[in-house]
């Protein structure tokens, strides 16, 4: 690693190879064009919409899923079928108590 | 083998006395006899302290409560009836013979009661889940605590109703005193504990003078005890004090009164029913009830309550009636479809 910032993240043209010749490949159209930039914008959208996605169809349905083993179809349960992971544990605290049950006398 | 003795009357009877004589005569005898208070006016133990307190500031400390100093218990009815115990049994190792005044019968009720209750408690509270928890560096877990507790507990509950225990009621021969002393004989045998004889206190001597009707009465409360005592002993005692029956040894035991023992009970398997006898006397069988809780059976008597493991087998039926038998009462079961597998046959003993 040469400690230098990537001419893919920053725009700068591409480092020299060792033997000195210039990099293959198609040569820049024109000094007057715009370097390479990443669309910050559009990759923030983007992953805002995979995770409105994700949520809608993934998480949301799983959300209602009590045993995991009854929903093969939806993608998380399978993974924790697969991992061995038990049905969620009950809430913490003792059961509650059964009552007595009292026994009627017969003569 | 070392002989634990506990007295208890109703107030009035003499029963501090009466135990005092009784410790005064296994002396004279030639027996090593430790007497102890254990009517709850006697300092509390340090070792009872020890067994209940430091735990239970544990687990408040757990809690978040902020830690109490140990003389904060102190006023706890249970933690006086430990230290009795505790004491007791301490006194066996250095005594032939144990005395204890309980003094009344709600006394003994609490110090017989204590031991079994306090291991119910917590074997619902060592749950796996508790023996998972780390316990911090260098200090002992609260699981292993609250077992040691129970071990402890379960040893003191063992120790009151072992043979070579025995209780022995006080009355007077007034009819409220017998009324209460027949409750308390049935209460606390169904506790598993033995009581072996009674003592009619403060009775009337014909050669004192006392009207016809006063001895009238107190015949006739010596006939009802007799009766409520389920075969043993029953004694007069006059102002001369007589701690055992006339011509034997205040050691005893004198008989044993039918008790309700835990490691005794028997499933009978029928064709279509199993069933399980309960021994009760006759006075405890006239007031029980019987009732099942999760894998227990319980039997109340005047409001108190002893849970019996369920035998296995009787886990997978259901509760059906309870019939009274000269011995106590018979409770019987029929299978649960859901549960039972296979038919009924034969008739076999299974022990529990």
């Amino acid at each position: 690693m040469s400690g230098r910032t990537p001419w893919w993240y920053s725009g700068d043209e591409p480092e020299p190879r060792p033997d000195g010749q210039p990099e293959s490949g198609p040569e820049p159209s024109g000094t007057d064009e715009q370097p390479a930039t990443l669309d910050w914008g559009a990759l923030v959208a983007g992953a805002a919409r995979m995770v409105d996605w994700a949520t809608s169809t993934v998480m949301a349905p799983h959300a209602e899923h009590v045993d995991p083993e009854q929903h093969p179809d939806c993608v998380l349960c399978r993974t924790l079928v697969l991992v061995g992971e038990p049905t969620p544990p009950p809430a913490p605290g003792p059961a509650p108590a059964e009552p007595i049950t009292w026994i009627p006398f017969r003569d | 083998m070392t002989r634990l003795i506990l007295l208890s009357g109703v107030g009035g009877a003499g029963t501090t006395t009466l135990a005092a004589a009784t410790a005064d005569a296994l002396r004279d005898e030639g027996v090593s006899a430790t007497l102890i208070d254990g009517t709850g006016d006697a300092a509390v133990d340090p070792a009872a302290q020890d067994l209940l307190v430091a735990p239970a500031r544990r687990l408040l400390g757990e809690a978040g409560a902020d830690a109490l100093v140990p003389e904060a218990w102190v006023g706890l009815a249970g933690l006086s009836a430990l230290s009795v115990l505790l004491l007791s049994e301490a006194a066996l190792g250095t005594s032939d013979a144990v005395v204890v005044d309980l003094g009344g019968h709600a006394r003994a009720r609490e110090v017989v009661q204590q031991p079994g209750t306090l291991v119910r408690l917590l074997d619902a509270a060592l749950t796996p889940r508790l023996a998972m928890r780390r316990p911090a560096e260098g200090e002992e877990g609260i699981f292993e605590a609250l077992s040691a507790m129970r071990g402890t507990l379960a040893r003191l509950d063992r120790m009151l109703t072992r043979p070579s225990t025995t209780m022995r009621l006080v009355t007077q021969p007034k009819a409220e005193g017998i009324e209460r002393t027949a409750s308390a004989l049935a209460v606390l045998s169904t506790l598993g504990v033995g009581i072996d004889g009674v003592i009619v206190n403060r009775y009337p001597r014909s050669s004192e003078g006392w009207p016809k009707a006063v001895m009238a009465r107190a015949t006739a409360a010596l006939a009802a005890m007799t009766e409520a005592a389920d075969g043993v002993p029953v004694w007069k005692s006059t102002a001369r004090l007589r701690p055992a029956p006339k011509g034997k040894s205040p050691l005893g035991p004198f008989g044993r009164v039918r008790v309700l023992d835990a490691e005794q009970l028997t499933v009978v398997v029928g064709e279509q029913e199993l069933s399980i006898d309960l021994p009760l006397t006759a006075g405890a069988r006239d007031r029980a009830r019987v009732g099942v809780q999760g894998e227990s059976l319980v039997v109340e008597v005047d409001g108190l309550h002893r849970w019996l493991p369920l035998p296995p087998v009787l886990r997978r039926c259901r509760p059906l009636a309870v019939e009274r038998t000269d011995a106590g009462v018979r409770v019987v079961f029929v299978p649960d479809p859901a549960t039972w597998r296979g038919p009924v046959e034969g008739t076999v003993e299974v022990t529990p």
